[in-house]
């Protein structure tokens, strides 16, 4: 810092005399050489005489007996006011007082800070409420699966039993009638082992009272010795019509083609 | 007991003892009760203010650690309860500035009589337009005379902070205050 913006910064202690010697000597060599601090000093001079001048002793303007009576006033509030016990939010308040200073600055930070966080919750609220419909989608998502690659294997599942159940229903076969099955029964012990796995995951009670059922046809086709004679195909298409599967299995395949909407209006059905 | 020093009556005050805590008012009193008028600019709420304050100290007491003196810490208290009653007089005046009582007094008095009264008046009136943190600075620094760690310790703000406020204030009042330099002249 230099002599200038020294004198400058300590200029009211210098003019109320209130600096050390040293400091106050140290200004005052810089004040004979600066015109604008000398002027300065000068005028903050002229102005503190005045106002000292001027300034009231307030307690002067009092009576002796009023300062005799004053102690005594204190004491009688102190008295009057004690038997009325504080209740704890005036003693919290009271120690406030004790400890914290008013400081309009502070109070309109928090205010401000209140105002933020209240416009962000009315906001936040806003938003929320204008989401609401996906929202709700999205929580009956998270009953099934709470990742989109299960509604996949899911479609996936119910695609390749569907297509499984139309060729059987499509198969054109007459009772008695040695059938090739094999491709099927392949399939079959494949889906088996994907209903087993897709079991383990949490799904919706309806897709899973509807894979157990497919695994029981799946488990008759996959045993079935079809080179021989289709009789246990007909039973397989009875069970298959018997229990609706074919119109289920669309369904459910329907429902997992577009899980965040579709799957919703099926659960709901 | 006009013997004891400020620490012990303060420690007589806190086990309980009355009179103790008597002495401590008529210690303090004066500067209490200067210190609330500079803030309400009336006897009645000066008055109210400051016994307020030694009530309010009488009750915090066993809050009060002794880091500063005594007389600080009731500035502290004072301060708050004065500018929170100011605030109800801004709330009730609608932000007009408070007619002080030093106003009141010029009016039908010839301004040679009231000559000291008038200046007063005027710089009560430009203070009562500063900033509230501003014009505490103002009164507590350089009207009541306490050092700036002093106020510091009041208005729990920075050093700096009571410079700048200071600082500025006194820049103000000088402003409002120019015409008084001026009728001299």
């Amino acid at each position: 810092m230099n002599e200038h913006a020294r004198a400058k910064a300590h200029l009211y202690e210098f003019v109320r005399n209130e600096l050390p010697e040293e400091d106050r000597q140290r200004i005052e060599r810089h004040i004979q050489s600066c015109n604008q601090c000398r002027e300065e000093a000068s005028t903050l001079s002229t102005f503190f005489q005045e106002v000292d001048k001027a300034t009231i002793d307030w307690s002067a303007q009092q009576p002796e007996e009023y300062w005799n009576t004053f102690a005594y006033s204190v004491q009688a509030r102190i008295t009057k006011e004690e038997p009325a016990q504080a209740t704890a939010i005036e003693r919290f308040l009271e120690w406030l007082d004790s400890v914290i200073t008013f400081r309009p600055r502070d109070i309109a930070i928090a205010g401000a800070c209140c105002i933020l966080l209240l416009a962000g919750l009315v906001a936040g609220k806003y938003f929320l409420q204008q989401e609401k419909p996906p929202s709700q989608q999205q929580a009956a998502r998270q009953v099934v699966s709470p990742v989109d690659s299960e509604y996949i294997r899911l479609h996936e599942y119910f695609r390749r039993s569907r297509a499984l159940l139309v060729g059987l229903a499509n198969s054109g076969l007459e009772e008695g009638e040695p059938a090739d099955m094999e491709a099927e029964q392949t399939i079959s012990k494949s889906l088996i082992h994907e209903a087993r796995q897709l079991k383990q995951q949490p799904l919706d009670s309806r897709s899973e009272r509807l894979i157990s059922d497919m695994e029981k046809i799946l488990l008759k086709l996959a045993n079935s010795e079809m080179s021989e004679n289709s009789a246990d195909l007909e039973l397989i298409r009875d069970g298959i019509e018997r229990g609706n599967l074919l119109y289920k299995v669309r369904r459910a395949e329907a429902a997992y083609n577009q899980p965040t909407v579709m799957f919703a209006n099926y659960k709901e059905e | 007991m006009s013997l004891w020093d400020e620490p012990e009556l303060v420690n007589l005050s806190k086990n309980g003892d009355s009179k103790a805590y008597r002495q401590l008012v008529e210690r303090n009193m004066k500067q209490a009760y200067n210190l609330a008028y500079r803030y309400v600019g009336n006897h009645d709420d000066a008055q109210d203010v400051a016994q307020d304050a030694f009530v309010r100290a009488y009750r915090s007491l066993k809050y009060f650690r002794g880091d500063a003196g005594f007389s600080t810490w009731l500035y502290r208290i004072v301060t708050n309860v004065a500018l929170n009653r100011v605030k109800q007089l801004q709330r009730i005046t609608k932000h007009e500035s408070p007619i002080t009582e030093t106003t009141e007094m010029l009016m039908g008095h010839e301004p040679t009589v009231m000559r000291g009264f008038d200046t007063s008046a005027h710089i009560e009136r430009a203070l009562h337009e500063l900033p509230t943190l501003q014009r505490a600075v103002v009164i507590l620094r350089h009207l009541n005379g306490l050092s700036t760690k002093q106020v510091s310790n009041i208005l729990r703000c920075s050093e700096g902070t009571v410079k700048t406020h200071l600082h500025r204030g006194i820049k103000k009042l000088q402003l409002k205050l120019k015409f008084l330099e001026e009728e001299q002249v």
